[in-house]
């Protein structure tokens, strides 16, 4: 099998990316009302302790993936449970952006259309990418990457050229106290999108042998970039719309691009904006895919991973469609069940487990871990 | 891999078969302008399109069509509720009705007195209807005239009330333009209300919605004229003239306008041109009723001087500053006492106590506002520039004067 | 006379054989050629020896010659006499047309007649004539031996002439290659306003010359193969050995060597064996007819592969960006340059959007247009029959044929064509209703945008591209579109010329190179070469510090 290889600066990418891919679409930490941007930051800080822990975790196991450390920690068959149960959670996740973005489709472009057929579009081209390698995917982000800077640059002067932004609306701060903003900051925000950081853990192995020592400040650099970006964003949508606009539509970002109007001619920019998030959506759907195949490889023993992509797309359009009967569901699925019981399990209880596990069995693992073992690859 | 392969050219032809769900070609499509709402005796909605005919509007297109057609066609529906009357369009027309360019939200005073909530609602929801559409209301007229009214600059009326309004905003600022996202915030805003443009037809009310509009000197036109200020969803009353201007003074977004300022016992003496302005509020929220403290800074050229004064002379400027603050001083309190007279918050003051104080707004303001807000105090203090006084010097008044005392 | 002759013949004829099979023997590397064409000749050769070996006896082996080549009625066959101890019959044959007559009379028949024993200090035996005459008598550079028939015949095809001599088993091959070719001329596809104006032509040599009259460097290397079983092409590689890097140059000649075939008549055939990938649209080579853009990569460590007859010469390993510099690029100002890099690249993308973003727009994002625009549009949409993807289908099919037919006709019917084209197809369908003035439009900017990218291979790749990405845009508008765009980049992210990636310095991002990609930096401040193709030897220029100077003087 051929190795991949990250660089670091590719690592920093994906990170972004990854982070930016959903989050900038739909409105974080919005109970907060006109203080959500600090919520964002909050949750960015919780999030990068977040991913000290899984950092801590990968460094000691530098070759492992998260489903392969499992079963050394655990033994064969405790930790393939375990794994099994990320590789759900994988899946999921990977499921649920699908659905945010389908919808966001839906609702703002295509009416008419079937979500399954939007979907499936979106995972054929996945499919097609992650048949190329997953170092294409991660050089097509690259790519993405310049693209998204260029766009967001652009947005950034017309937003400010239009003359929309009112900072009366993000005033007063804190208006309602810090225990409103403490309420929409925890335990929701710190899970998306920065606690789905721990989808790295599948990733890190890749990273370029040479610059292990930086992918520590890198990673948190990278993290903090996308909780600014996130928050400065959010801030944006608010001075625009208003408090209440901004908290009560689906799409924030998409209604305040819509006020964008430049001498009668730069208008009506939303749905070039929605194509741009759907790059954003595509990448981030398609880490969540590849460490979803990882994991499946990892767990079942199989061989070939280009064998894997085909059916796992198949599983990901219908479980993208199965997951809620309607878009509100979803939402609200995604407000109130899954950060408690999907997201904090996942993200903070399980990998605390590992971490402790280890702290308890370090001594006899350490033997098993220097020898260079090769079961599971 | 051969699977895939096999599969290629299935779902090609699944992508030509099944891809047309959201396609409308553009001659499928029926711009919708206007949108006109109105209730009828029975308590239903009349909704009112107005749809633009391309071929008669697009420049310097002779193709097909051609000739004389209208600009525009209306189409009239009545529903219980928006989305009935929209669909019921369809009995009519044999294109889609396209929303997604339309310019203006008319509400009739009879809805805008019944309540405005549903169609706001409504109108905010559809993804297709733009954000920027402008809502105004039609007074003494109703919503189905107005959209039939021929409008000889802009052709399509919808088109020509959105301009009229960004350069009325502009220019004279008796007006300012709301669109359907401001009126949903100004609903929302802690004790803020809504304020909508008013809009009137002048001149010849049947002419107007004939084509012969077009081709008389002086037509039948759309005008401006007030702003309609809601409480709870219901319109409450007009304020016009100086009054509206007063909300614009308020709120900073004055850009430019006009005023006239009395000169040794001539009411009309000069004329000022505002050019730009700035206002600053900040509220004392010690006692029960709070006290607001309005700033305003505006910045101004002498337009026309109707009166021998000594331009020429800095005293005398700082005297027609004087006395221009005066004159913009009780523009703002009339506004003041009328909404408080409507005993509606349009102006922003419940917004901007919550900002100076979160706390005591909660806790005491917020639930008797309305008893709050008629006893407010506002101390107003403006404090103009007049920084030119176009091309000329002093007024040949002055210089006439000046002959005559010299002799 | 002749029983006096022959015996000494048949004698050194046995004497060579054995040295030739001993030498065989011994050192067989040493005769092996380099190409398979002539690998495989030598491998019939030693099956049959006795065929292969030159015969002593003249008319014998002009006979045998002409049955060889089917006695070709370009082949001259020119016996005549010289003195030298004794008379010698000798022959001279060549293939008209190919070879300068002028050279055969003056430095080969004329010194050879005129050679008389007299003027010899000791005689000559027989066997050493030819040695002889190669030593004294002709004013030649290139005079090699040919010692079996098979490089006699090859020989006579490559253009020299062949000199037997009576009772000699080698033959001497003479270079007096000539005939007429066509001479150095202006570049007709890469035209360029500040540069040089001298392009490659049909001729191997002339186009070595032409980069090797650049580049005055020991450490050009210029190696040569020979391609095709039939045509026998002269294929060369040039590189410069300090720069360029081995690896590359090992799997270049590696590729080359591997081609099986019967003939190559141009680059594009090659490129096509030897290219990486084979399931892609885009050049896997960059072709050029300009030495100086030869020059400048491979300055950068690329390598140049030339092919007899044809004046496109391939450079190896392409990147994308490279089909958008020109070689003016970097003979214009910097600022000037990297705005035309820039306009190029954007003009690829509206020659292959366009048309998909128009139809993406009208069909299913109306609302994105300014109001006043849709309502030009919609007018002009009022009574076409087709949907907007038939009528941009149309168009572009109409374009395409016009195009291709404009480059098939003679010139004279050109003019023809394009009044047809403008005047009947555009402005008559749009006055028939059948198409929209603003498809018309822009077909147009389509067209023109294509004709402006440098780079005549990838401006192919957009027409290709153009066709699907329109269907995809009729049937999920944007959506689709932005899906096929990435489709697309992920495509050419997993491209790579010779192992090295297609889109460098964009994806894996190079800083370094990036100086030199969209954007031209000053000359200044390019000090190193592309990172990856060239290992060693990377600085290309030192700070250049003149103006410093300067300062500092005036300053003093």
């Amino acid at each position: 099998m051929k190795t991949i290889k990250i660089d670091i600066q590719q690592y920093f990418i994906i990170i972004v990316l990854f982070e930016l891919g959903s989050a900038i679409l739909v409105g974080l930490g919005m109970d907060a009302g006109r203080d959500a941007w600090i919520a964002i930051l909050l949750g960015m800080v919780s999030g990068m302790v977040l991913f000290l822990g899984y950092f801590y975790l990968y460094k000691q196991f530098p070759e492992q993936s998260l489903t392969q450390y499992l079963q050394i920690l655990f033994g064969k068959s405790i930790g393939k449970l375990f794994g099994f149960l990320y590789l759900m959670y994988f899946m999921y996740l990977a499921a649920r952006v699908l659905r945010d973005f389908g919808s966001l489709l839906l609702s703002a472009v295509f009416v008419q259309t079937p979500i399954i057929v939007v979907n499936a579009l979106m995972i054929a081209t996945i499919v097609y990418v992650l048949k190329l390698g997953f170092e294409v995917l991660v050089r097509t982000g690259e790519i993405i990457f310049s693209l998204v800077v260029l766009l967001g640059i652009t947005l950034a002067v017309l937003v400010l050229s239009a003359d929309l932004l009112k900072y009366n609306y993000l005033l007063p701060v804190l208006g309602q106290g810090f225990l409103p903003v403490l309420k929409a900051a925890f335990p929701v925000t710190p899970t998306f999108p920065f606690g789905e950081m721990v989808v790295f853990t599948m990733l890190f192995p890749y990273l370029k042998t040479s610059k292990k020592s930086k992918a520590l400040t890198v990673g948190l650099f990278a993290i903090m970039l996308s909780g600014l970006i996130l928050s400065v964003t959010v801030a944006m949508d608010i001075a625009i719309l208003g408090g209440h606009v901004a908290t009560h539509v689906y799409f924030p970002l998409l209604a305040a691009v819509a006020k964008i109007n430049l001498g009668e001619f730069i208008q009506r920019l939303d749905a070039l904006v929605v194509f741009t998030l759907i790059i954003g959506g595509f990448f981030k759907i398609s880490v969540l895919f590849y460490v979803a195949v990882k994991a499946t490889q990892d767990i079942f023993g199989v061989k070939e991973e280009k064998k894997l992509i085909g059916p796992i797309g198949i599983v990901l359009i219908l479980s993208s469609i199965v997951i809620a009967a309607n878009y509100v569901e979803h939402i609200k699925e995604g407000l109130s069940i899954v950060p408690h019981f999907i997201h904090i399990p996942f993200q903070v209880v399980l990998p605390s487990l590992f971490i402790i596990v280890f702290l308890l069995r370090r001594k006899k693992l350490k033997s098993f871990a220097s020898s260079p073992s090769t079961s599971t690859e | 891999m051969k699977l895939l392969k096999s599969c290629l050219p299935l779902s090609l032809c699944l992508l030509f078969l099944t891809g047309c769900w959201d396609q409308n070609e553009l001659d499928e499509l029926s711009i919708v302008m206007g949108i006109g709402i109105n209730l009828d005796k029975k308590g239903d909605l009349i909704v009112t399109y107005q749809v633009v005919n391309p071929t008669e509007v697009a420049p310097g297109i002779t193709g097909a069509g051609g000739g004389k057609q209208p600009v525009f066609t209306v189409y009239e529906t009545t529903g219980r509720n928006l989305m009935e009357a929209t669909r019921k369009a369809s009995k009519q027309t044999s294109r889609r009705l396209f929303f997604a360019h339309a310019r203006m939200l008319v509400f009739s005073e009879k809805i805008a007195k019944d309540s405005i909530y549903q169609a706001v609602d409504m109108i905010s929801r559809d993804p297709e209807v733009r954000s920027t559409i402008q809502v105004v209301v039609a007074r003494d007229t109703t919503p189905s005239k107005l959209l039939r009214t021929f409008t000889a600059i802009d052709k399509v009326t919808s088109d020509e009330v959105a301009t009229i309004l960004k350069i009325s905003e502009k220019n004279w600022g008796e007006n300012m333009q709301q669109d359907i996202n401001e009126v949903l915030q100004s609903i929302i805003d802690e004790g803020g209300e809504p304020i909508i443009n008013g809009i009137k037809i002048t001149g010849d009310k049947k002419l107007a919605m004939t084509a012969q509009n077009y081709e008389v000197g002086d037509p039948a036109r759309v005008q401006l004229s007030g702003m309609g200020v809601f409480r709870d969803g219901k319109l409450q009353g007009w304020l016009d003239g100086p009054e509206a201007r007063g909300v614009l003074w308020i709120k900073g977004k004055l850009v430019s306008s006009a005023i006239t300022v009395p000169c040794m016992n001539k009411d009309n003496g000069y004329s000022i041109e505002i050019v730009r302005s700035n206002t600053e509020l900040s509220a004392d929220t010690k006692r029960d009723i709070p006290t607001i403290t309005l700033d305003v800074f505006p910045e101004a050229n002498i337009a026309e001087a109707n009166c021998a004064v000594n331009l020429e002379n800095p005293s005398e400027i700082v005297n027609i500053e004087s006395r221009l603050n005066l004159v913009i001083e009780k523009e703002i309190q009339e506004t003041i006492t009328a909404s408080q007279g409507f005993n509606s918050d349009v102006l922003g003051f419940g917004e901007l106590l919550y900002r100076e104080n979160p706390r005591k707004w909660r806790n005491d303001y917020k639930e008797n506002y309305k008893e709050i807000f008629p006893e407010l105090k506002v101390e107003v203090n403006v404090d103009s520039r007049i920084r030119r006084s176009g091309i000329r010097t002093s007024p040949f008044l002055f210089e006439e004067k000046k002959k005559k005392e010299a002799p | 006379m002749r029983n006096r002759r022959k015996r000494p013949i048949i004698r050194t004829h046995k004497k060579l054989t054995d040295m030739l099979a001993d030498k065989k023997h011994d050192d067989p590397s040493s005769l092996r050629s380099k190409t398979i064409s002539m690998e495989t000749s030598k491998r019939k050769e030693t099956a049959e020896t006795v065929v292969g070996e030159l015969s002593p006896i003249l008319h014998v082996m002009v006979d045998r010659v002409k049955t060889l080549l089917g006695d070709p009625m370009d082949l001259i066959v020119r016996e005549f006499e010289f003195e030298l101890e004794q008379k010698v019959t000798a022959t001279l044959l060549f293939l008209e047309e190919m070879n300068d007559p002028q050279i055969l009379n003056e430095f080969i028949l004329s010194p050879l007649m005129s050679l008389s024993s007299h003027k010899q200090s000791s005689p000559v035996p027989v066997d050493h004539v030819l040695h002889y005459i190669k030593q004294n008598a002709l004013a030649l550079g290139r005079v090699l031996d040919v010692e079996t028939e098979d490089e006699l015949v090859e020989a006579l095809l490559a253009g020299f002439s062949v000199l037997l001599v009576e009772g000699n088993t080698k033959g001497l091959k003479l270079g007096t290659t000539g005939g007429k070719v066509r001479g150095i001329e202006e570049p007709s596809s890469e035209v360029v306003i500040r540069g040089p104006k001298d392009s490659f032509t049909e001729s191997i040599k002339t186009n070595i010359s032409l980069i090797r009259r650049r580049v005055r460097s020991k450490d050009i290397r210029i190696e040569k193969f020979k391609i095709g079983e039939v045509t026998h092409t002269d294929v060369a590689i040039v590189y410069l050995e300090n720069i360029a890097n081995p690896l590359l140059i090992k799997e270049i000649k590696e590729r080359i060597e591997e081609v099986k075939t019967d003939g190559l008549l141009e680059s594009g055939q090659l490129e096509e064996f030897i290219q990486d990938e084979t399931v892609t649209v885009f050049p896997q080579f960059l072709n050029t007819e300009r030495p100086d853009v030869v020059i400048g990569n491979l300055l950068e460590g690329r390598v140049g592969i030339i092919i007899n007859g044809t004046p496109f010469v391939l450079i190896a390993p392409a990147q994308f960006i490279q089909f958008f510099q020109s070689s003016e690029d970097y003979y214009m100002r910097y600022d000037i340059s990297t705005f035309l890099r820039l306009l190029r690249f954007s003009v690829f993308i509206i020659s292959l959007i366009a048309p998909s973003i128009y139809i993406a727009l009208t069909t299913f994002h109306q609302a994105m247009i300014p109001t006043t625009l849709l309502f030009g549009i919609a007018a002009q949409r009022e009574g076409v029959p087709f949907p907007a993807i038939a009528e941009a289908l149309v168009m572009e099919i109409t374009f395409e044929i016009l195009r291709e037919a404009g480059i098939r006709m003679p010139r004279a019917v050109g003019v023809a064509v394009s009044i047809v084209g403008a005047l009947v197809l555009g402005q008559a369908a749009v006055q028939a209703g059948l198409v929209s003035p603003a498809m018309v439009i822009v077909v147009g900017i389509t067209a023109v945008a294509s004709f402006a990218i440098p780079s005549f291979a990838v401006a192919t790749s957009a027409r290709l591209l153009r066709f699907p990405l329109m269907l995809v845009s009729s049937v999920f508008g944007f959506y689709g579109l932005t899906l096929a765009l990435i489709v697309i980049i992920a495509h050419l992210t997993s491209l790579r010329s010779f192992g090295y990636p297609y889109l460098s310095p964009f994806a894996p991002i190079q800083t370094q190179d990036l100086k030199d990609s969209l954007f031209r930096f000053p000359i200044t401040k390019l000090f190193k070469r592309p990172k990856k193709l060239s290992k060693k030897n990377q600085t290309r220029t030192q700070p250049y510090s003149v103006k410093k100077k300067r300062e500092e003087e005036t300053t003093r």
